[in-house]
């Protein structure tokens, strides 16, 4: 590990010297809309070369470092039409043009552009990737997660309120095996305080989704799929600030700013939340009488009491921004953590009889981040970003009452006087500390031939004390090391005249595991080491047939070690599972997208992927009781079809329908450790507990000028289903006596009305609003209908 | 502007009315709860490959391949199966511990209802047609252990008794009851005494005090405690999960196993010789007059469970090889150790089933006697096979192959 950190060392001492010299010439002006409003957010580029700029707020942009010569410069905007200027820069000259775009009718089939490089853009559009603009959803009381479920190949499962645990399935992968990142970097290190489910929206300007493949410069070992959230970058100063208030006493707050200096490109950004629900939610129980040990025959409708959630974070980061020698290079500091009641033992299938009043779990981390980033170096034709992070956090868990409780919230002494609520007593802490680091490196070598190289590590230390629970008291009072490293090259082409585009990459990866093994008793103390390197590699392909008309192919032979929760489990109800091996799988991907417009005012868009991942050492979770274990699955081959289709009529009316079907079989001969004597009768049977068939429908009207020339108004109304699935193999047992997981079919509905071109905004959103009884995949009742207004306020200034 | 605000109020009218069209479809109905129909006679609870349990009537021990797939009654947890005369129990320790009765309704294996204990339970005895009475213990810790009185016929509990058994703060150990046997007002409880986990010196499941055989005798069915009667010629009595550590014989004679055994989960090992103790009927103390050492005559094996067969026949399941804590409860073993034997504990005698291969043991005993033979599973990592043992030549068949890692309870229920 040392290596990597002098080399991380050497990297940043010499970065900042490694720009070109030479003497360049710069472009610089305003961009403006044929009425001569500024036009913001407008991406230019020299063509021929990675080079470019985003207009800022005020529409004024900057190209430093170029190269003399004469360029075509392309400017490119979301709702105007696409623009070419030729221009002779001179060495050393500073030349101003402004340019004037026309308005064109909105266009949402393009990707969404975040002021990228062309290398990078081009280099991630060869993917099977799935851009969602957080734009339209920033207004409504959402979180990340509740996007990304209204995407097709994406289903989440959530247990129940705020805070709560949920795990995430992408074309037929769910959990670790999708990795989701934040402008790059792994988000599991963040642990529970910021996860996909407390993520406000305000925060991200886009989310990319990956499916099948992951690009290296998402450098870690996700098994077939990945989601960056992209947090907001552009160079102005603002203040976004939001809170609303919602049903089950919920909570939200958040407030996110930028200061940015343009002469000096001196930025501080500001990303906080505040997140707090009681997530007391009405659910359906048979009370039980605990003399006679009866549950009622009827269900009454109670209260959840113990199931409130509290999350906190404070993010900022200082540095300098669009300046010549770095385009970002901030240092920051994170503060977040989360407090969480438990109701019920997390794994239990179903409402339990006896609920728990008194057992909790909190999280608290401190971060810290050093991110470098460049484009257009060497003559525009290389660009670097980096960073490093350091992660401490302290997890604690507490189950030490004696006490019963019963589901109306009374509470009987003493009952249990030497174990907890849910099994031996505990009082569980967890330190782990993580050291992460990235580079990344994209070079042009000709036109239209890149490479990239990517170098990332992660060292992990956790130990940990219990002074009332022997077994995890051994388990960690040792400390334990993970080390990960994942190094990546990829090569990227435009061929046919820029109508193909493809990537061709290999991985390398390597995973040290230093533990150790224990008992029951906790007087078993064997130290265990397991240490793996395996290569990966992978193509991604795109051919564009005709505009709006775009064939995708890709391939990735991809492998995942087990991570902290798999490894160690959460401390009360995933036990641990040091002997799990990697998970290795082979994706294969075949997308279309197209794009129909017969006449100006229609436009129908259609995407359609297929998959297959045939996967070996597939890691699921196996649950026995209240408990769980992650174990490997054999092999496992899994086939899917996802779809988008959206119609626009006009820019006022949108109907969209996603719908994903996966089938996820055990594709193992024989029974695992029982190889060549004991056929495995689940041969060919549904992997269980996962859903395979679920989309959504949304239908939404957009009114603008409702009451004034600047303000909008929109309504949409989304259903979501998921169709019922075992919670054990299917072929286990008499279907009928057997523990189904419930079709699940909510309606939400959502109105947003926006004053001042968005400086001002309230929502209000209604969810499940026809109160269906939902469960998770453990039959736990999910909220019922609930209620949010939202409203937030979007300042922004400039100021030079 | 007002007929922008009209259209606003309308479209936003026709949305709703949607949404609530879509969504208003029927509920998923329910489907009946239905059980096995046809002649079932013999009920199995299986562990499948993948873990899960089954409770699966079958109508054949000894031919075919039992498989739990396509039938029977998914099990929430890793669950144990009590005979209880008319009724089958299942017990498990799921989302709570709950108790699941089934019984034979026309012919069709039903579930006839379930009841919830606030600690788990892991013994129990068939008292008559209505009573069954069930232990719960906490896993760790110096707690008091409830004895429910549970009527079968609507599977509730009609009342607690509550006792510490035999608790020894000082050495950090408590009692964990291993059988329990009802002889008309008095209650036997076997136990062994383990560590709480409380002490350090003293880990959870630690056994330094074992060099003696216990049983706490309760009036019944008061369950008030009496006594405790002990025997120091052998260890604790029965194992951990063992379900058949007290049986009674046709003269009414109560006879116990002791293991001394590393493999049944006895750590440190005791001393003392594995053997079979015996109490008098109608007497509340050990039979003086009465030690069958099993270690000599069986020439050097340790009892890990027996099931009494009749006419003073048990078949044993037994270890030479004692060298692996708690080896015999791995019935995937892939270096089985268990062996079967006929014990005649009236003439002391030890003859070995030479058709049974060695293979793992279990979490107690699995057996059914049925007309004069006794089924068993005989399990390791190559699979699972039900045994037929004739306890009377010593001699056992192979029967069914079960389609799964064991079987963990093989019982009957009379139509």
């Amino acid at each position: 590990m040392s290596r990597y950190c002098l080399f991380f060392i050497s990297f940043w001492l010499l970065g900042s010297f490694s720009y070109s010299q030479k003497k360049l010439a710069s472009l610089s002006g305003k961009v403006v809309q044929n009425d001569g409003n500024p036009v913001p957010g407008v991406t230019l580029l020299l063509e021929g070369t990675s080079i470019g700029a985003v207009a800022d707020i005020e529409g004024t942009y900057e190209i430093v470092g170029i190269a003399p010569g004469t360029y075509t410069i392309a400017i490119s905007g979301i709702g105007y039409k696409k623009t070419f200027r030729r221009v002779d820069l001179p060495s050393s000259l500073q030349v101003k043009l402004n340019i004037v775009l026309e308005v064109q009718a909105k266009e949402l089939d393009e990707l969404v552009v975040y002021g990228k490089s062309e290398a990078t853009e081009m280099r991630e559009k060869a993917y099977a990737i799935q851009v969602v603009e957080a734009k339209e959803f920033k207004n409504i009381s959402t979180d990340v997660n509740q996007i990304l479920n209204k995407v097709s190949g994406v289903n989440i499962r959530q247990d129940g309120g705020l805070g709560s645990a949920f795990s995430l399935s992408l074309n037929g992968l769910t959990g670790n095996q999708v990795k989701t990142f934040i402008d790059g970097i792994p988000m599991d290190y963040f642990g529970s305080s910021l996860t996909l489910n407390n993520f406000p929206a305000n925060i991200i300007s886009g989310i990319e989704i990956y499916k099948g493949v992951v690009p290296i410069h998402l450098s870690s070992d996700a098994l077939g799929g990945a989601i960056n959230i992209i947090t907001d970058k552009r160079p102005m100063s603002y203040i976004d600030a939001s809170y609303s208030h919602g049903s089950f006493n919920t909570h939200r707050g958040a407030i996110n700013g930028q200061l940015y200096n343009k002469k000096s490109g001196a930025t501080f950004r500001l990303k906080s939340f505040y997140n707090y629900s009681d997530n007391d939610y009405k659910i359906d129980v048979n009370l039980l009488d605990v003399e006679t040990g009866k549950l009622s025959d009827e269900t009454t409708e109670v209260r959840r009491f113990h199931d409130s959630y509290e999350s906190r974070m404070v993010w900022m980061e200082g540095g300098i921004t669009h300046k010549r020698f770095a385009d970002e290079l901030m240092v920051g500091i994170m503060y977040s953590d989360n407090f969480n009641d438990l109701q019920q033992p997390p794994q239990a299938l179903g409402t339990t009889a006896i609920p728990l009043g008194e057992v909790i779990q909190e999280e608290a981390k401190w971060i810290t981040n050093l991110s470098y980033q460049k484009k257009g170096l060497i003559g525009g034709k290389m660009n670097v970003s980096s960073f490093l992070v350091y992660v401490n956090s302290q997890f604690n868990l507490k189950d030490t009452s004696s006490h019963r409780y019963d589901w109306m919230g009374n509470r009987e002494e003493n009952v249990h006087t030497t174990t907890g609520e849910v099994e031996r007593k505990t009082l569980f802490q967890l330190d782990r500390s993580n050291l992460l680091g990235n580079i990344n490196t994209e070079y042009e070598i000709l036109p239209n031939h890149n490479v990239s190289a990517n170098l990332s590590f992660n060292s992990m230390t956790l130990e940990g004390t219990d002074e009332l629970h022997a077994q995890k008291n051994t388990q960690f009072s040792k400390p334990s090391t993970v080390n990960k490293s994942v190094a990546g090259l990829a090569y990227t082409t435009k061929l046919l005249s820029s109508k193909l585009h493809t990537t061709v990459f290999g991985k390398w990866y390597q995973f040290g595991l230093n533990t150790t093994e224990t008992d029951y008793s906790g007087t078993e103390e064997i130290d265990f080491t397991s240490n793996a390197s395996e290569l990966g590699y992978g193509f991604a392909s795109t051919y564009f047939v005709r505009p709006g008309f775009q064939l995708k192919a890709s391939f990735e032979s991809a492998y995942r070690f087990p991570e902290t929760e798999e490894l160690f489990g959460n401390g009360i109800s995933i036990l641990p599972n040091i002997f799990l091996e990697p998970e290795k799988s082979k994706n294969y991907n075949l997308g279309l997208r197209y794009n129909f417009k017969p006449t100006k005012n229609n436009n129908l868009q259609t995407d359609i992927n297929l998959f297959l991942r045939d996967s070996e050492d597939f890691m699921r979770t196996e649950t026995v009781g209240v408990r769980s274990t992650f174990e490997n699955q054999a092999s496992v081959l899994a086939t899917g079809v996802d779809m988008n289709i959206q119609y626009m009529l006009k820019n006022n009316l949108r109907f969209s329908l996603n719908g994903t079907y996966q089938d996820l079989r055990n594709n193992g001969k024989w029974v695992k450790g029982r190889e060549g004597s004991q056929p495995d009768p689940f041969y060919e049977d549904r992997i269980p507990n996962q859903p395979y068939l679920f989309g959504n429908l949304a239908a939404s009207y957009n009114f603008s000028e409702v009451f004034s020339a600047d303000d909008n108004f929109s309504i949409s109304a989304i259903q979501n289903y998921v169709h019922e699935f075992f919670f054990n193999w299917p072929s286990l047992a008499n279907s009928s006596t057997k523990a189904v997981i419930p079709t699940q079919f909510t309606s939400d509905l959502e109105l947003v009305y926006t004053k001042n071109n968005g400086k001002y905004n309230l929502s209000f959103t209604a969810a499940n609003i026809l109160n269906e009884r939902v469960f998770d995949n453990l039959n736990q009742q999910k909220p019922g209908r609930s209620f949010a207004i939202k409203a937030r306020i979007f300042l922004t200034q400039n100021l030079n | 502007m007002n007929s922008r605000i009209t259209k606003v109020l309308t479209i936003s009218c026709i949305t709703l009315f949607l949404t609530c069209i879509i969504g208003c479809g029927d509920d998923d109905e329910q489907q009946p709860f239905i059980g096995t129909t046809g002649d079932v006679q013999f009920v199995l609870g299986v562990e499948a490959t993948s873990g899960a349990d089954v409770l699966l009537p079958v109508n054949n021990l000894m031919e075919g391949i039992i498989s739990p797939l396509g039938s029977g009654f998914e099990q929430p947890a890793w669950m144990s199966y009590i005979n209880a005369g008319n009724t089958l129990i299942t017990s498990g320790y799921a989302t709570d511990n709950t108790l699941t009765g089934y019984r034979l309704v026309n012919g069709t294996l039903t579930n006839i209802g379930s009841l919830i204990t606030e600690l788990q339970t892991y013994n129990y005895v068939d008292v008559d047609d209505n009573t069954l009475l069930a232990v719960g213990v906490t896993r760790a810790g110096f707690e008091e252990r409830i004895i429910y009185t549970i009527d079968k016929n609507d599977m509730s509990i009609r009342s607690r008794a509550r006792t510490r058994i035999d608790e020894r703060k000082e050495d950090g150990l408590v009692a964990w009851p291993t059988d329990l046997i009802v002889k008309g007002n008095k209650l036997f409880m076997s136990y062994y005494l383990l560590g709480a986990g409380e002490d350090d010196g003293v880990p959870a499941f630690a056994t330094p005090n074992s060099n003696e055989a216990r049983i706490a005798i309760y009036s019944y069915p008061e369950l008030e405690f009496e006594k405790i009667i002990t025997d120091n010629r052998t260890s604790d009595i029965g194992n951990y999960l063992s379900f058949t550590s007290l049986q009674e014989d046709e003269m009414g004679d109560i006879y116990s196993f002791s293991t001394s055994s590393l493999a049944s989960g006895f750590t440190p090992t005791p001393t003392n010789p594995s053997g079979f103790l015996r109490i008098k009927n109608g007497a509340t103390d050990f039979d003086d007059s009465y030690f069958f050492n099993f270690e000599t005559a069986s020439g050097g094996y340790k009892v890990n469970n027996a099931v009494y067969a009749g006419n003073g026949k048990a078949v044993v399941r037994m270890v030479k090889d004692d060298s692996g804590l708690w080896a015999t409860y791995d019935p995937d073993a892939e270096n089985p150790i268990c062996s079967i034997a006929i014990a005649d504990l009236y003439n002391q005698t030890v003859t070995k089933v030479t058709e049974v291969p060695l293979h793992g043991g279990e979490w107690g005993m699995a057996h059914l006697i049925h007309d004069g033979k006794v089924y068993i599973n005989v399990s390791d990592v190559n699979g699972a096979f039900i045994y037929e043992v004739d306890p009377g030549t010593a001699s056992a068949k192979k029967g069914a192959q079960l389609e799964g890692n064991w079987t963990k309870g093989i019982l009957a229920l009379k139509k």
